[in-house]
């Protein structure tokens, strides 16, 4: 699927985009003019939200990919990007809490984004058990395949029900938690540690395959009778 | 909402603490996931290798 | 047979081996109105405080009940082989969906529509002028709910685990389901014009129209061997 030298250069690249992101982090951004230094947490924050929303776009075209073509390495990266983005995901609403405390005062808020944010954690790790607890491999392709799709398709849906919820709800006041990135260096960082985190993101994913590529060659040696 | 401590500038909170946490919380994070891929791919790597020795072996 | 017979015929079977014993519905009613006895006690018997949160615990109540009965209705299935034999019959996949959507929705439904009056009388609230437009906003929220629970209790059905699974995969995705409807129910128990809830039954039919054609489309995927 993906090549050990494909892997190993997206590793490498992506060790160098993550310290360059450091780097434009914390020394070529300067500290925020309302938040102060604390607004650097953002660089880490926005990054893993951004890539764990493109790990599940990814999780959705693969899964109508097997519907139709009922190819194993759809569903491997199916599985493999909703494992990373899953992870990715629980990164960054921990790193939204923290973020929050010193902001805020507290460690959670039910803003749109950090609730929409935890629906799809929810979502998914819903996925990944229901691909624990499916026994047989092609039917548990399947299955979730499906909720890969409607998980998906139900995040516009939960992120406009949502915003409706809270501006309708608070008066409009309530500040929204986010970066406030006006100043060209900072949107520089910004950028620099997004496409830090893409790379992450495919090596990750690259990896990942390796294990279903593997759990895969056993599947089909076991239904073969050997062993 | 009451006393926003970020109000004054981010003085009275010491933010790095915070920062720190934030990013080691996310570099393990990272780390552990790497490590827990790898151990399970040894793992699957060694099942692979045990049913394809033992294939070999009914054959001859 | 046209395609709308078929999918009456299979909500019919439905309907009918549930009116037989009544089992399931015996069970929701119960389990519903003992949420919301409870709901007293969980509250400290504030009444002020319950009618003020009475839209949250009614659809909390529904949303609870509704588990109950998607996954009655699927193992009842399951148990007597029925969908088997269903699957042998050259119907559409989506005729059986959409048959079995149909008695979920009304059974469901059904429930909704006893326990609005009790509740009222629990917790002396006056609601009977109320109800048609209680119903109104009960009607998409309990539609979609039955259309997706319906699509997953048909994933669930065979798993190990299947009493947590199926709340655990429905309930984050009919989140803007329950959240409209408990605005929306908000709106009509509070008296306030009815437009305010217009935004809220927009939403809820933005959701049941995308996850009814996703359902159509996927179901099949689900019952093929």
């Amino acid at each position: 699927m993906i090549g050990r030298g494909l892997e190993r250069a997206l590793g490498i690249l992506a060790l160098i985009g993550l310290v360059t992101g450091l780097y434009s982090a914390f020394v070529y951004a300067p500290p925020d003019a309302v938040q102060g230094e604390v607004q650097r947490i953002m660089y880490l924050h926005v990054p893993l939200i951004l890539v764990s929303y493109l790990a599940f776009f990814v999780v959705f075209v693969a899964s109508i990919l097997y519907l139709a073509r009922r190819r194993e390495r759809h569903d491997a990266i199916a599985h493999s990007s909703a494992e990373v983005g899953v992870l990715f995901t629980a990164l960054a609403i921990a790193a939204g809490s923290i973020w929050g405390r010193p902001t805020w005062g507290t460690w959670w808020t039910w803003d749109a984004r950090l609730t929409t944010t935890t629906i799809l954690l929810l979502i998914f790790i819903g996925y990944l058990m229901l691909r624990a607890l499916v026994d047989d491999p092609s039917r548990g392709a399947v299955f979730s395949a499906v909720l890969g799709i409607i998980g998906f398709l139900d995040v516009p849906i939960i992120h406009m029900s949502v915003v409706w919820w809270r501006t309708l709800h608070q008066p409009a006041s309530v500040l929204r938690p986010g970066p406030s990135t006006v100043a060209p260096d900072m949107q520089v960082a910004l950028y620099t540690n997004l496409a830090a985190f893409v790379l992450l993101y495919g090596y990750f994913l690259a990896k990942r395959l390796r294990l279903e590529e593997a759990r895969w060659e056993l599947t089909r040696l076991r239904m073969e009778g050997v062993g | 909402m009451g006393a926003d401590p970020a109000e004054d500038g981010g003085g009275r909170v010491n933010p790095w603490p915070y920062i720190l946490a934030a990013y080691l919380l996310a570099g393990g994070g990272l780390l552990g996931y790497l490590l827990s891929v790898s151990r399970r791919t040894k793992a699957m790597r060694a099942q692979l290798a045990a049913v394809k020795r033992s294939s070999k072996e009914t054959a001859s | 047979m046209t395609f709308a017979r078929r999918v009456m015929a299979i909500a019919r079977k439905d309907l009918l081996a549930e009116w037989r014993n009544r089992e399931s519905f015996t069970a929701m009613f119960s389990f519903a109105f003992l949420v919301l006895f409870l709901f007293n006690f969980a509250l400290g018997g504030d009444q002020t405080l319950i009618r003020g949160a009475s839209s949250g615990l009614l659809w909390l109540a529904f949303t609870f009940t509704s588990v109950l009965g998607l996954a009655r209705s699927v193992q009842g299935e399951l148990e007597n082989d029925c969908l088997d034999g269903l699957l042998l019959y050259p119907v559409e996949r989506e005729a059986i969906y959409l048959g079995k959507l149909l008695g979920n929705f009304m059974v469901i439904l059904l429930v909704e529509v006893v326990i609005f009056p009790l509740f009222a009388v629990l917790y002396n609230m006056d609601l009977w002028a109320k109800l048609p437009r209680l119903l109104l906003i009960a009607v998409p929220g309990t539609l979609g709910f039955a259309v997706a629970g319906t699509l997953l209790s048909t994933m669930t059905a065979s798993l190990r685990a299947r009493e947590a699974m199926l709340p655990f995969l429905l309930f984050p995705l009919t989140i803007p389901l329950i959240l409209s409807a408990v605005r929306g129910t908000e709106v009509v128990l509070l008296g306030e014009p009815f437009e305010l809830a217009v935004p809220w039954l927009k939403l809820m039919a933005a959701f049941d129209t995308v996850f009814l054609v996703a359902s159509l489309l996927t179901f099949e995927y689900l019952v093929e061997e």
